[in-house]
C-alpha cells in the first residue's frame, strides 16, 4: 500500500513537471513570434488633439454668477495670440492687445448686477471672433 | 541600603502616580479644548460654505404681495421671494448709491437682484437690490442712418436691432494701430463695422428690438482686413 502511494506521488510530480515545461516553452515561443519594429520606426498617435491647434476663448476668472463684496474683479483668460480682446461692462470698456495667449485686466464693478462681455477678435478674417458673457454681482452685504 | 532602595521605589511610584493623576486631570481640559476647536472649525466652515454658496437670483417683478414677491428671470423661471419684515432689507442701487426703500415702493416691472437661500424656486430674501437692467451684445452694422441717428445691427443670432444714438450715448472707436478707444461722432460709424453696445432696458420701449444706446464701441472693418 505504501509503495503504491509513493509511486502515485512520483508520477503526479512527474506529470506536473511535464505540464509546466510544456506551458513555459509555449509562452517563450509566442514571445519570439511578436513583430519587432526597426529602431528607426516610430508609432505616432492616430488622433491628434485638434484643440491644441485652435485656441478657443477661455475665461478662467471670474466665475459666472459670482457674488463679490469688492468693487472690482480681475478678468483672466486665454485666447489666440495677437487677438484684440474687448472686455466690456456697462461702466467700463477695456481694450487689450493680447500679445500672449493669456490676458488679464482689472474691471471695476457697479453695485448690483455686472454683465461682463469678453470678446476676442483674431487679426485678419481667417479665424472667427469669439465671445463669452459672465455675470458678477457686487453686493455690499452689510 | 534597603532604605535607599525603598525610598527610590516609593519616589518613583509617587511620581508616576502624580504624573498619571495629572494626565487624568488634564485630559478633560484637552478634550474641552478639542471640542471648542472643533466647534470653531465647524463654524468657520459653515460661514465659508455660506459664502461659497451665496447666490443671487435676478428677475423682473411680476407681482408684489408685500409678504411675497414674484419675479420672472431672463430664462423664464418664475421665483417666489419670501419677504421677512425684520430680516429682509431693500435697497435701490440704480443710481450707483445704496438707498434703502420700503416693500410698498417695489413695483411691477422693476428689475431686482435677490440674495438669500434659494430652494425649489422659492427664495428667502436677505437683501433685495433694485437695479437698472442692462442689455449688452455685439454685431455688424448693416445701416448707419445719419439723418435719424440710428444704427441697424445684425446680431450673431441673426436678429436685427435698432439702436438710437442719442446725444447722451457714449461713442467710442478703436484705433487699429494703437488699440486705444477714442470718442467719435456719428459720421465716423460705417456700415460693415463691428459694434459692441450697451442699452438700458426700461420696459417702456415703443418698438420691439429698438433701444436707446447707452454706450457703443466700434471696431472698424479695417481691423479685419489684411
Amino acid at each position: 500500500m505504501k509503495k503504491e502511494v509513493g509511486i502515485a506521488i512520483f508520477f503526479g510530480v512527474l506529470l506536473g513537471l511535464i505540464v509546466a515545461v510544456v506551458i513555459i516553452s509555449r509562452i517563450r515561443l509566442l514571445e519570439n513570434q511578436k513583430v519587432k519594429l526597426p529602431s528607426n520606426v516610430q508609432i505616432s498617435p492616430a488622433v491628434k488633439n485638434l484643440n491644441s491647434q485652435v485656441q478657443t476663448l477661455e475665461v478662467t476668472e471670474p466665475k459666472d454668477q459670482a457674488v463679490v463684496s469688492k468693487n472690482s474683479v480681475k478678468v483672466k483668460g486665454k485666447t489666440v495670440k495677437g487677438s484684440l480682446v474687448i472686455i466690456q461692462t456697462p461702466i467700463k470698456d477695456i481694450v487689450v492687445n493680447s500679445k500672449e495667449e493669456s490676458f488679464s485686466a482689472d474691471v471695476p464693478l457697479a453695485l448690483g448686477e455686472n454683465i461682463i462681455t469678453i470678446a476676442s477678435y483674431p487679426k485678419g478674417s481667417q479665424q472667427r471672433s469669439q465671445e463669452k458673457v459672465v455675470k458678477v454681482y457686487y453686493l455690499d452685504e452689510q | 541600603m534597603k532604605k535607599i532602595v525603598s525610598f527610590f521605589a516609593i519616589f518613583i511610584l509617587v511620581s508616576q502616580m502624580s504624573l498619571f493623576a495629572q494626565g487624568k486631570v488634564a485630559t478633560p481640559t484637552a478634550q474641552e479644548n478639542g471640542i471648542q476647536q472643533l466647534k470653531d472649525k465647524l463654524e468657520e466652515k459653515v460661514v465659508e460654505l455660506q459664502k461659497k454658496d451665496q447666490k443671487a437670483i435676478t428677475g423682473i417683478v411680476s407681482e408684489n404681495k408685500k409678504s411675497t414677491v414674484t419675479i420672472k428671470s431672463a430664462d423664464g423661471t418664475v421665483y417666489r421671494i419670501k419677504i421677512d419684515n425684520v430680516i429682509t432689507k431693500l435697497y435701490d442701487v440704480a443710481s450707483g448709491d445704496k438707498k434703502e426703500f420700503k416693500i410698498d415702493d417695489l413695483e411691477k416691472g422693476d428689475f431686482i437682484i435677490v440674495s438669500g437661500p434659494v430652494s425649489d424656486q422659492v427664495a428667502t430674501a436677505n437683501n433685495i437690490y433694485r437695479d437698472v437692467q442692462y442689455l449688452m451684445g455685439s454685431g455688424k452694422i448693416t445701416e448707419a442712418n445719419a439723418t435719424d441717428f440710428f444704427l441697424k445691427v445684425l446680431t450673431p443670432e441673426k436678429e436685427t436691432l435698432t439702436l438710437d444714438v442719442e446725444d447722451s450715448t457714449k461713442r467710442f472707436l478703436i484705433d487699429v494701430k494703437t488699440f486705444e478707444a477714442e470718442t467719435i461722432g456719428f459720421a465716423k460709424i460705417k456700415e460693415g463695422d463691428t459694434i459692441h453696445y450697451v442699452v438700458k432696458r426700461t420696459g417702456t420701449e415703443r418698438e420691439k428690438n429698438r433701444y436707446s444706446a447707452t454706450k457703443i464701441l466700434i471696431i472698424p472693418q479695417e481691423y479685419f482686413q489684411k
